[in-house]
């Protein structure tokens, strides 16, 4: 009697222990799968003319409009651009058409300024945008969006 | 004897309940994963065509009524006295006969401000004074040749690359907001001064469509 109680007490105490330990790795597992759930959910896309993008000669700026894709909101002052692999000094954002936040289906509006710059009408550029998303579940995930544009210059 | 098979079978059951317990919640996590993607992948990319899109730069967009006159009577229309730009209106009266509303039915295309006048519409007994106001007129068809219905508000419009306009806030839907599969809509744009007269562009989600203004 007394080693079927011990024998008992014994499994009892190591199948609580299994099964929390595997609750806890499933919990785990979970958290992970819907961060990865909303990394999916967290997309960016160049919007507007790709062979048309605005350049002003004078100002020495591009104008150029990103598309939430995503199913969540984006950060709309946390992101970095590169035009050519380099960042430009300066620019200022606008979200369409609300002005508020960045939400899906929102577009923003970015006017890069650099005084350098020397770009004909008609020349490629290479556009780089990453974004940062709002923070979902306690975590906040990247999007990138990459594409060739031509510049129409204007002065 | 029996007290070693009995805790033997305890055991073996207490085990058998743990492997139940791990494999239900590791199925759990596989089918509530597996549902994600398949509902993820279940979305498919809008496709549309531009069919067809023209701007003039010359058109009748709007009609300033300085004096609307007197005497006249419904069911008569406005016309350009001068030129073939094909601009017609119509006007609506209050009770002394005089014009009060146009609504431009042609928009026209003119290389120079017509003079406007009334035909069809009875005798007056003061005539109106109109103006009309030129500006651009962009006319497209465009058609949703994808599987998916697309929501008028999710179409962003360029000009030349500028001026990001929502398609819902230029375009009168009949009934309602959504752009069904094989549907062609007719966008009929026109303002003082809108920003481009070279490429319209459309951009729904992650797809983008050019098309020259010829």
């Amino acid at each position: 009697m007394v080693m079927l109680i011990t024998a008992l007490l014994i499994s009892g105490g190591a199948s609580a222990l299994l099964i929390s330990e595997w609750s806890d790795a499933v919990r785990v597992v979970q958290v992970n799968e819907r961060a990865s759930d909303v990394r999916g959910g967290v997309s960016v896309a160049l919007a507007g003319d790709p062979a048309m993008v605005a350049h002003n000669t004078t100002s020495k700026t591009i104008t150029l409009y990103f598309l939430n894709t995503g199913n969540y909101d984006l950060d709309a002052s946390n992101y970095e651009i590169l035009i050519d692999g380099a960042a430009p000094p300066s620019s200022t954002e606008t979200v369409l058409p609300s002005g508020t936040g960045w939400n899906p289906g929102d577009l923003l509006e970015i006017v890069l300024t650099d005084n350098t710059w020397t770009y004909a009408d008609g020349e490629d550029i290479s556009v780089f945008f990453v974004g940062v998303s709002e923070r979902v579940n306690g975590n906040t995930h990247s999007a990138t969006t990459n594409a060739e544009v031509r510049l129409n210059a204007f002065a | 004897m029996g007290a070693s098979v009995g805790v033997g079978g305890l055991i073996i059951g207490i085990s058998m309940l743990v492997v139940f317990s791990m494999a239900y919640q590791a199925i759990s996590l596989q089918i509530e994963s597996g549902v994600d993607r398949i509902e993820e992948a279940d979305e498919p990319t809008p496709t549309f065509t531009i069919d067809d899109a023209v701007m003039f730069t010359g058109a009748i967009v709007d009609v300033t009524i300085a004096d609307g006159g007197a005497g006249y009577s419904s069911g008569g229309t406005i016309e350009a006295s001068s030129g073939n730009g094909g601009f017609s209106a119509t006007y609506t009266i209050n009770g002394t006969g005089a014009i009060t509303s146009v609504v431009i039915t042609s928009h026209g295309n003119y290389s120079s401000l017509p003079t406007l006048v009334v035909n069809g519409g009875g005798t007056p007994t003061s005539t109106a004074s109109l103006t009309a106001v030129r500006g651009n007129v962009l006319y497209a068809n465009i058609t949703n040749t994808g599987s998916t219905t697309i929501d008028h508000d999710d179409v962003w419009m360029f000009l030349d690359g500028q001026n990001a306009t929502r398609f819902s806030s230029v375009y009168n839907p009949p009934l309602t907001n959504l752009w069904f599969s094989g549907e062609t809509l007719f966008l009929n744009w026109f303002d003082t001064g809108l920003p481009g007269n070279e490429r319209l562009t459309l951009t729904v989600g992650k797809t983008t469509i050019g098309h020259g203004l010829w």
